[in-house]
């Protein structure tokens, strides 16, 4: 190859925004799931930090899981967990004040939903309260897109306009729902990791949008590299690159009341 | 792993320069069922020669939708607009039977050796009658079919024709989308058969599976333009953990000997 490269000429540090660590019920042969695969992947691709929801939690038990995974991964300063929410209507969750003093005390930043995997509403008769509560801590709550609908979406953007919204693996067919809700939602976010839209990221500039695009690789179902590339050979300046791949999720994350 | 050039190139978003990069399946043309921001010809040039792609293999998404026709008529224009990066694919439909014939004579007419076969709004399965002039003529002209695919329900028909025109040479678009062991089995059964790379959900280790079980001179880089970003698709190869000879086959070097560019 003509173009010679020198390590750490101007490489982009990635965050990651979504993220999957454990052994999960619909892996792939091949997808690691270990602490030290994530680590070394992590390690090649170049991101920096990742959002890390454990894969029980979503398979199999969310509160298990929640504190599996705070065991899993408290030794790494650059792994930072996301606990998921179902709601405190039935014994299994602990009650709305315990839960978030135990999600304070384990450094959670950041909370997802599995609502139709899980059987759940995140509708306000159902989840008001502890979205109320995350809305005020500034703490982003994900949500995978294959969970959720814009309507859905919507009305919680609307309902919780201090909540940081963000949708996991968007599909690239979806711009003529997400740029109305864009007009409309400020606190409305997505990622990459399915978003591979032919030239998104200089039309998303073109149209004050680039805030709502954050990294993320959707980890071990998909390599990061695809997602890495769709920022890197973007046709747009460093700054843009920059703020994809970490600096709009670590503004959000920034943002939460310590 | 550590990283090496193709990685780090990938990393800081520079053209691949001094690499044998083709598109081997693309398209042009309009598609009615999402909005893509930039799906003009010349975005696709600019977003190809960016990365450092050198050729485009396309076809005409109007072709393939409604018209076959006037779309195979558009992407001549285009070829002839760019001859130096865009060649055509054509494409007929088998609901329209009474236009293929004079397909073929315009691919000959035109000295165009690939088409593309898609059955986006028909529901004929590819070892339908309807198909067989055009596979008649592709086995005696050595010619090139991309396969648009989705796992067995286009892999069973394809089977059967792999295995009767042994001289037409099949590019399976999407390898490995779902059914993945399926597209490693027709690969590794039939000489002709080779997989085009482009997909979508960007599956984690795919592409060094598919390397393992049927050979990197099997694989084909595509990108699928305009509905995916080719930025995306780049990196399933360059990061993929797998030689830089792999990488380079698929990249390029195995396209220039399918579609005799040597």
């Amino acid at each position: 190859m003509a173009t010679e490269i020198h390590h750490n000429q101007n490489l982009p540090d990635f965050f990651d925004c979504n993220c999957i660590l454990g052994k999960r019920s619909d892996r792939r042969e091949g997808e690691p799931w270990s602490v030290d695969s994530l680590l070394k992947d992590m390690s090649y691709y170049n991101i920096k930090k990742a959002l890390v929801t454990y894969a029980p939690s979503k398979d199999y038990d969310a509160i298990f899981g929640n504190h599996q995974l705070i065991t899993q991964i408290s030794a790494y300063k650059n792994l930072l967990p996301v606990w998921t929410i179902v709601p405190p209507h039935t014994p299994e969750m602990p009650l709305p004040k315990k839960f978030f003093e135990d999600s304070e005390k384990h450094g959670i930043v950041a909370f997802t939903a599995f609502p139709i995997l899980q059987n759940f509403s995140l509708n306000n008769w159902s989840c008001g309260e502890l979205l109320k509560e995350i809305q005020k801590s500034h703490k982003p709550l994900l949500l995978p897109f294959s969970q959720t609908n814009w309507e859905e979406i919507h009305n919680l953007c609307s309902q919780y306009p201090n909540l940081s919204i963000i949708v996991h693996t968007v599909n690239y067919r979806q711009l003529r729902f997400l740029l109305p809700l864009w007009k409309i939602h400020s606190n409305l976010y997505v990622d990459t990791s399915w978003f591979s839209i032919l030239d998104i990221i200089p039309f998303l500039e073109e149209n004050n949008l680039i805030k709502h695009l954050l990294f993320g690789s959707n980890y071990p179902s998909y390599t990061p590299g695809a997602s890495i590339t769709l920022v890197t050979y973007a046709n747009t300046s460093d700054q843009i690159k920059r703020s994809i791949a970490c600096d709009n999720l670590q503004n959000i994350i920034n943002n939460i009341i310590q | 792993m550590a990283r090496n050039n193709f990685e780090n190139t990938a990393l800081a978003g520079i053209t691949l320069s001094g690499e044998v990069v083709i598109d081997a399946h693309m398209h042009i043309d309009m598609y009615n069922k999402f909005f893509i921001p930039a799906a003009a010809t010349e975005h696709l040039i600019a977003n190809a020669r960016r990365i450092g792609i050198q050729k485009l293999y396309g076809s005409s998404l109007l072709a393939i939708r409604n018209d076959a026709q006037t779309g195979n008529a558009n992407v001549m224009r285009t070829h002839h607009k760019y001859p130096e990066i865009f060649e055509p694919y054509l494409v007929i439909k088998p609901n329209y039977p009474e236009e293929i014939t004079s397909i073929i004579e315009f691919s000959i007419t035109n000295s165009i050796n690939q088409f593309k076969l898609h059955d986006d709004g028909n529901d004929y399965l590819y070892d339908h009658k309807n198909y067989f002039p055009l596979y008649e003529h592709c086995n005696n002209h050595n010619s090139i079919i991309l396969f648009h695919t989705y796992g067995n329900l286009h892999l069973r028909p394809i089977t059967n024709i792999a295995k009767q025109f042994k001289s037409i040479k099949i590019l399976l678009a999407h390898s490995g989308i779902i059914d993945e062991q399926s597209y490693i089995d027709i690969a590794n059964s039939y000489e002709n058969v080779f997989l085009e790379t482009c997909n979508s959900w960007a599956w984690y280790g795919l592409i060094e599976r598919l390397v393992n079980a049927v050979g990197s001179y099997k694989i084909l880089f595509g990108t699928d333009m305009p509905f995916m970003s080719p930025d995306q698709q780049i990196g399933r190869i360059l990061f993929a953990k797998i030689s830089d000879n792999d990488k380079r086959n698929i990249l390029g070097i195995n396209a220039q000997t399918l579609f005799n560019l040597k």
